[in-house]
């Protein structure tokens, strides 16, 4: 399930998302306390960038509608990009929720 | 939005204000030869005049209560099919029945060239119409797909 | 009623009705274009538009900026006028009328509200995600 967001390689060259899902199977003290600061500031990038997609997407379609962008693909394209990163960080959020009730679930 | 009715009206009187163009060429085209007509004399040549149908006093397109709106533009209409007012055409042919004692006779003034060549931008027109009419239907199908999603 | 709706809702829906004036102003036009001393009508809209904005020349921007355009909040900020053109020569039986030019108007202006309408459900579509997506 994770592997389909390996493609993509937003989420960095280590593929934290990977290590939390499989944090659930096999648990080990070093791999955990290796994932948190790393993964912490992959997911700001990440989402940082997907606030600037949003925002781009709405200048695009603003300036569009007063008639000063006249590019119909540019403006297609932004919108299509900021719908698709909202998906994956959406994604990614759902991943991290599942791994942490997996946690959670092995706890007991 | 505004109402997409009244945008396909005024496509609509188009198509019939050419219809009824189209239906007066092809009588004149039909009577080109035609000596004795049911107003006595030769056929005479048929127009149609067209005029705009704009109503001022309705209003001018500006927001109000958040909502385009004009009233005012409403196509166009058949003023009058009026004779054409030109002189008959004269050709010598004493074996006709109708020659004068010279052997002229009084032919209609349709010129059939003439006559075609107003087919073709009648018909010209009327698709410019059926085109117009199709992008106003385009307008309603696009606003349909907004949040059908992606 | 702010923060929930971005400008987009807005702006969208205007430049939507401005299109739609507009196929009726071309549709009217098509209809005269062999009407004897017709002058062929259009809307001025973008005009209005950008004097209601700041004088800034905004261009689409790569980077993140702060400064947020002064775009119309709500219809009353603008005007777009039907305007008559009669400074044009006369073709076609009387008429100012150039009929491939309206066509092409025409298209152009069909053109560019399909993609407005698109970018309203994409934006739509941009709220759903996470109305709908979050377990």
């Amino acid at each position: 399930m994770a592997q389909s967001i390996d493609p993509i390689g937003r989420i960095g060259s280590t593929n934290p998302i990977q290590k939390v899902s499989r944090v659930g199977q096999t648990p080990k003290q070093a791999e955990k306390s290796e994932i948190e600061p790393d993964f912490m500031k992959i997911l700001q990038q990440a989402l940082e960038e997907t606030n600037t997609d949003q925002y781009e997407a709405e200048q695009a379609a603003d300036e569009f509608a007063a008639g000063r962008l006249s590019n119909i693909h540019d403006v297609l394209i932004s919108a299509e990009k900021a719908a698709m990163s909202l998906r994956l960080t959406l994604e990614v959020r759902n991943k991290i929720v599942d791994a942490y009730r997996e946690i959670m679930r092995m706890q007991l | 939005m505004l109402d997409v009715f009244r945008t396909l009206n005024i496509s609509a009187s188009g198509l019939t204000a050419q219809r009824a163009r189209l239906d007066v060429i092809a009588s004149n085209i039909a009577n080109a030869e035609t000596t004795r007509s049911d107003e006595g004399g030769p056929y005479r040549r048929k127009a149609v005049i067209f005029r705009e149908v704009f109503e001022e006093a309705v209003g001018e397109a500006h927001y109000r209560d958040n909502r385009l709106q004009t009233d005012s533009m409403q196509g166009v209409e058949i003023a009058a099919i009026e004779a054409d007012k030109r002189p008959f055409r004269l050709v010598y042919d004493p074996s006709h029945p109708d020659a004068n004692d010279e052997g002229y006779v009084q032919m209609p003034n349709v010129n059939v060239l003439r006559e075609m060549v107003d087919l073709i931008n009648a018909q010209r027109s009327y698709e410019a119409n059926v085109t117009a009419m199709n992008a106003t239907k385009s307008f309603v199908n696009a606003a349909l797909q907004i949040g059908k999603g992606g | 009623m702010a923060g929930l709706y971005n400008s987009n809702f807005t702006t969208l829906a205007m430049a939507m009705d401005v299109a739609s004036l507009r196929n009726e102003v071309y549709a009217h036009n098509i209809a005269n274009a062999e009407t004897p001393g017709y002058k062929r009508r259009e809307v001025s809209f973008e005009e209005n538009f950008k004097n209601a904005l700041s004088s800034d020349d905004l261009r689409l921007k790569t980077s993140r900026s702060k400064h947020i355009p002064n775009y119309p909040t709500s219809f009353d900020d603008i005007d777009p006028d039907v305007t008559q053109i009669t400074n044009t020569t006369i073709t076609n039986d009387g008429s100012n009328v150039d009929i491939d030019k309206e066509m092409a108007a025409l298209s152009a202006n069909t053109l560019r509200y399909q993609t407005l309408t698109r970018l309203m459900d994409l934006n739509i579509v941009r709220y759903n995600i996470i109305l709908k997506g979050t377990r």
